[in-house]
């Protein structure tokens, strides 16, 4: 639990939350998973795993290191 | 040598569950499991042994039988489809359960269960017997399993640390993730990250809560070591009563590990024992137990925060120490374990918040 991720799971209401690893409150609610993803794109670049609605993880969400142009 | 004891000490602190293991009910045994370890008890399942030559209902009775507590899920006593059968297997241990309780021993008259359904009133249809019990519906989620389990241990079984279900739910989240890395890391196949076996699944939980959150792991109640009978000072340990464990000179109450199984338990309350002798043959009192706070306190590196907390944990133990500094010592936050009561945990605690 040393690196910082985020967690990204659906909750009771069917909306999707967004939470930080290591903390208890949710950063954002969104709509969709898609703009849940892209709230957290756009503050940061870490990993993020998202969560099946029973609660294990779907997959991890990596960015990946851009090929140098030549 | 006869040994009383042993089992009455961890009896409170396991709890038997009884659900479904199919792999649509997976998701919730997991975070019943996490649940119940986060809140510092000892999840008891019939998987967790798989030894072809034991038969399961005596398995089962054992678990019963040296369990104080109980969850029973009767969310399967349905079938789902035309032709399939219900599975009977949760309401015979919940009849187990509920005979131990009612015609057992002393003991097992402590026992406590909580049983969890689908919906609510569902259950009466098949097991009218039990509809004046108070019966939770999950709803199938795991979220509502952990807050069920959380209100009902917090009531009933009074561990010492009861945080709130959401914490619960986001250290579950962040084990699997953990968990997640490590199989990736391990080159598993994606088809074997659902495979993992029950009783790995619960012996890492249990190493992850104690590595990343030991002021947790230290707050749940522990076994108390049992006194031997005529040899003051010598205590068996509770996970294994064949041999004897040393602890002259530690205070009541101080966490200690066994040395035979590296199992935790609490020192219990013993007489001042003599450990020496002066020339003349006349008994001379232990030397007081010392603490040695292996990080350099006393420099101004130490936040004035944490050398406050640390003094008032010290006060708040009460126990019969003397404080000495070694400033020069560059070991991190590591203790001299086993000489003051409570102190450790509350140290780790407050270094972590630094």
């Amino acid at each position: 639990m040393a690196r910082k991720s985020f967690h990204i799971f659906p909750n009771s209401q069917g909306a999707w939350v967004v939470r930080a690893t290591g903390s208890v409150r949710a950063a954002k609610v969104c709509q969709s998973e898609s703009e849940a993803i892209a709230h957290v794109r756009s503050k940061s670049a870490e990993p993020i795993y998202i969560h099946r609605r029973d609660g294990l993880i779907a997959r991890k969400e990596m960015v990946r290191a851009s090929i140098p142009a030549r | 040598m006869k040994v009383v004891k042993s089992v009455i000490d961890t009896f409170s602190q396991k709890v038997f569950i009884n659900c479904p293991f199919d792999p649509e009910y997976r998701p919730m045994l997991l975070a019943t499991i996490f649940a119940v370890q986060y809140l510092g008890l000892i999840p008891m399942l019939a998987l967790d042994s798989q030894d072809s030559g034991e038969v399961r209902f005596h398995k089962i009775v054992d678990l019963i039988s040296t369990c104080q507590y109980g969850i029973h899920d009767l969310s399967r006593c349905t079938a789902e489809e035309k032709g399939e059968f219900f599975r009977l297997n949760m309401p015979l241990e919940l009849g187990l359960d509920l005979g131990a309780r009612y015609f057992g021993s002393d003991q097992l008259r402590k026992k406590k269960c909580l049983i969890m359904e689908t919906e609510r009133y569902r259950y009466q249809k098949a097991i009218s017997d039990i509809g004046g019990s108070d019966i939770k519906a999950h709803k199938n989620s795991p979220d509502e399993v952990i807050r069920i389990i959380r209100d009902w241990l917090v009531t009933d079984a009074k561990p010492r640390w009861c945080p709130p279900a959401s914490e619960i739910l986001a250290r579950y989240f962040d084990f699997l993730a953990d968990e997640h890395d490590r199989i990736v890391k391990l080159v598993w196949q994606p088809n074997e990250v659902a495979r993992i076996q029950v009783p790995e699944f619960k012996r890492n939980a249990g190493a992850w809560i104690r590595r990343n959150y030991t002021i947790i792991a230290n707050k749940g109640s522990l076994p108390v070591g049992i006194k031997i009978k005529g040899s003051p000072g010598l205590v068996h340990s509770p996970y294994d009563t064949t041999g004897r464990v040393d602890v002259k000179g530690i205070p009541k109450g101080t966490k200690v590990e066994c040395p035979y199984t590296g199992g935790h338990f609490l020192v219990p309350s013993q007489r001042p024992v003599p450990t020496s002798r002066s020339p003349n043959g006349s008994a001379v009192a232990a030397p007081r137990p010392s603490i040695f706070p292996n990080f350099p306190l006393a420099t101004p590196a130490a936040p004035l925060r944490f050398r406050a907390l640390f003094s008032a944990s010290l006060i708040s133990v009460g126990a019969p120490c003397e404080i000495k500094l070694m400033t020069h010592s560059r070991f991190g936050i590591s203790l001299k374990r086993n000489f003051v009561s409570g102190a450790e945990h509350r140290l780790g605690g407050n270094v972590g918040n630094n």
